[in-house]
């Protein structure tokens, strides 16, 4: 055994309970292993946001996100809420070598502000620029079925939006599916990850 | 930028908490560290650096605040050490591989490690922003 620390232990200090995906945002070599982590990380938040559910039904779009930069804050990651990038955004991570990962969060009060979101997203903050080619749509849903919503969202992503290619699709397992489209700003692939975070909250007894 | 801008500005980002200390007590030792000896930094000689009690979760973030923000003056990279105690710097591709997914294949004999994790020692090297005033005393 030598006297060096080793990844496991590392992982054991800076976040045991996401699995490495803490260590692994750190440490990251490149932009997708950075990507890849913190989708890795959100999820335990939106775990938690799930879990606690009959205590944030009041909570507005603001409010849930701030729990999720906090936890991130907690990490060691440079996380803010309502920062300026061409707006003010829900979940602002930012980090070397020019990273950044923006969510756009919206409570699910129809899909016409569902649209606003992705429109937000991929117009105001978007930059598609390295380091910068995803972010993610954070649907907080307080709807019975969450699933039939994301389903719907879907359908009418690609109705709506010309030239938008659904890449990888996990909603009937993970509750997200991937897109990508070309960033208006620069041209480039603009990869956008849509998360269904199911709130409902109408216990029978 | 100034040193002294950076510190401020990462204050700025962390707040008053104890990670945000220990970032400025290590940028003040990384200050005094020539070339020679800034690239090969271990979670320990960081801990030595700072006259630190312990490798803790504080002082892991901190460091972890300095690789992975838009303030990062470390460059981390992953060295194997194996069951003979043999070390081999590992690439980019295969550290990374490792972080998401514990998996690896040992560079010497191809096959693959069991609990590479276990294994594998992250190290840092020190790697300063462009426009950043920095000069080892």
């Amino acid at each position: 055994m030598t006297a060096e620390t080793s990844l496991s232990q590392i992982d054991a200090l800076s976040g045991i309970m996401c699995d490495g995906a803490v260590s692994a945002y750190h440490l990251a070599k490149d932009h997708p292993t950075r990507v890849d982590a913190l989708e890795r990380i959100v999820e335990f938040s939106y775990n938690s946001l799930v879990r606690n559910r009959h205590l944030n039904q009041e909570q507005g779009e603001d409010e849930l996100s701030v729990q999720i930069v906090e936890q991130l804050r907690v990490l060691a990651i440079q996380a803010t809420h309502d920062t300026q990038t061409g707006g003010h955004c829900d979940v602002h991570v930012e980090g070397k070598d020019h990273f950044l990962w923006i969510g756009e969060a919206k409570v699910h009060g129809g899909y016409q502000w569902l649209e606003d979101g992705f429109q937000q997203l991929s117009t105001r903050y978007a930059t598609g620029g390295y380091g910068q080619d995803h972010g993610e749509i954070i649907i907080y849903c307080r709807n019975r079925v969450g699933l039939d919503v994301l389903n719907t969202w879907k359908e009418r992503l690609k109705a709506v939006q010309h030239g938008i290619e659904i890449y990888e699709d996990k909603t009937d397992t993970r509750l997200w599916f991937r897109s990508r489209h070309q960033c208006e700003n620069s041209g480039l692939p603009f990869h956008i990850r849509h998360r269904l975070i199911p709130l409902y909250f109408a216990p029978k007894k | 930028m100034k040193v002294d801008e950076l510190k401020l500005e990462l204050n700025a980002a962390l707040g008053t908490t104890q990670v945000a200390s220990l970032c400025v007590q290590l940028i003040d030792q990384l200050v005094h560290l020539d070339d020679a000896h800034g690239q090969m930094l271990t979670y320990t000689s960081l801990q030595k650096l700072l006259n630190y009690p312990e490798i803790d979760t504080p002082l892991v973030s901190a460091v972890h605040f300095l690789t992975s923000s838009r303030y990062a003056l470390l460059e981390a990279h992953g060295q194997l050490i194996d069951d003979d105690g043999d070390e081999y710097p590992l690439e980019d591709v295969d550290f990374n591989e490792v972080l998401k997914s514990g998996f690896l294949v040992h560079p010497g004999t191809g096959e693959i490690v069991i609990d590479a994790k276990d294994k594998v020692m992250p190290y840092f090297a020190l790697s300063l922003p462009k426009g950043l005033e920095w000069a080892p005393k």
